[in-house]
């Protein structure tokens, strides 16, 4: 099964992220997890590369971990954690640009069908597409 | 040559610059980023330290990537990571040796901007630490083609990297919480560019 990791600069956002995609998908057991926040209980707002490290080796499968990550530093923390990853498994790991609410309830719902780790990426990406044709202001 | 007892004494320089310089640096944060730049990199260089006190590396790699866990673990922010994978890419150019001259320094300063590189997507002109760096690398190589020797340039790359700093002033932010600013980022020295500037001077003064 494709793994998702949620980060956000706030581990609060990342874990209410993961349980809103986790309570939409029809599976409640798909993993999905957070990371994010500084300090010593991570409270603080901020990205820290070694919590991201160890959150993507808990979340590793060898289907691949989609990682979806809020802006600036967290995508930098992100990139940071996978490349002190070794080799084999870096290969497994995947930075996607989709948005983290949309895209992460996108993902959710095609882990929960058992889908591959391309068809997650892609509903990940399209996160934004309902959402665009029903508000209908992205047409200039 | 670069020793092992230079190296160190090249950190211990930084961690008594960044916390001399903590207000400064993140004062110039404060006008266009989250305002904690001196802060982290003080509490950056108090944990190196601490850390190659610890326990000492037996050689220059082990230097380098005893410094760049310290960093990733206790900067914060995106300049963790970024000097963290500076240095842990320069831990690569020095590998198990003891001394290491100019033509190792250029391949460790080049390698680790490459390091930066890959991981901020940041180029030349964006206002970021790279705008120090980039020009400091290039001084570093000309000193070399014109058969200077290490101290020299050093020394070189330290003025270039000053100069690259103060090129910042007037650039309008690419990268990092300060683009967000757009045209109101003009006007202010970027702080990343500023830190690298610092460490590039240490560099001239312990290394040589």
């Amino acid at each position: 099964m494709v793994s998702l990791v949620l980060v956000s600069h706030s581990r609060a956002l990342a874990q209410a992220a993961a349980e809103l995609a986790r309570k939409v998908s029809p599976k409640s057991d798909i993993p999905i997890f957070a990371a994010g926040g500084t300090g010593t209980d991570r409270s603080e707002l901020g990205t820290d590369v070694i919590d991201i490290l160890e959150t993507i080796q808990k979340a590793y499968s060898e289907s691949g971990v989609l990682i979806l990550m809020d802006l600036g530093s967290a995508v930098i923390s992100s990139r940071a954690a996978v490349e002190m990853l070794d080799e084999k498994e870096a290969a497994k790991v995947v930075l996607c640009s989709a948005p983290i609410v949309e895209g992460a309830v996108g993902a959710a719902v095609q882990i929960a069908a058992g889908a591959t780790f391309d068809e997650v990426k892609e509903e990940a990406l399209n996160g934004l597409v309902g959402k665009q044709a029903e508000i209908g202001d992205t047409e200039f | 040559m670069i020793t092992l007892e230079k190296l160190r004494k090249f950190f211990l320089s930084l961690q008594s610059i960044y916390n001399d310089k903590k207000l400064y640096l993140s004062e110039l944060d404060s006008a266009i980023g989250d305002g904690d730049h001196g802060v982290n990199m003080a509490r950056g260089f108090d944990a190196v330290i601490n850390d190659l006190n610890a326990k000492p590396p037996v050689d220059l790699e082990g230097v380098f990537k005893s410094v760049s866990m310290s960093l990733i673990k206790t900067v914060g922010g995106a300049s963790g990571p970024l000097y963290g994978t500076f240095f842990r890419k320069m831990s690569l150019a020095a590998g198990k040796k003891n001394e290491i001259g100019l033509d190792e320094w250029i391949d460790g300063m080049s390698k680790g901007i490459e390091g930066i590189v890959q991981l901020g997507k940041a180029q030349k002109g964006d206002k970021t630490m790279l705008d120090a760096l980039f020009p400091a690398l290039e001084a570093l190589k000309a000193q070399k083609d014109a058969g200077k020797d290490l101290a020299d340039a050093l020394s070189a790359s330290a003025k270039a990297a000053q100069e690259g700093a103060i090129s910042t002033i007037p650039l309008i932010a690419k990268k990092g919480r300060a683009s967000y600013l757009g045209e109101r980022s003009a006007g202010h020295q970027d702080p990343g560019a500023t830190s690298s500037a610092m460490l590039l001077q240490a560099a001239a003064d312990t290394l040589s």
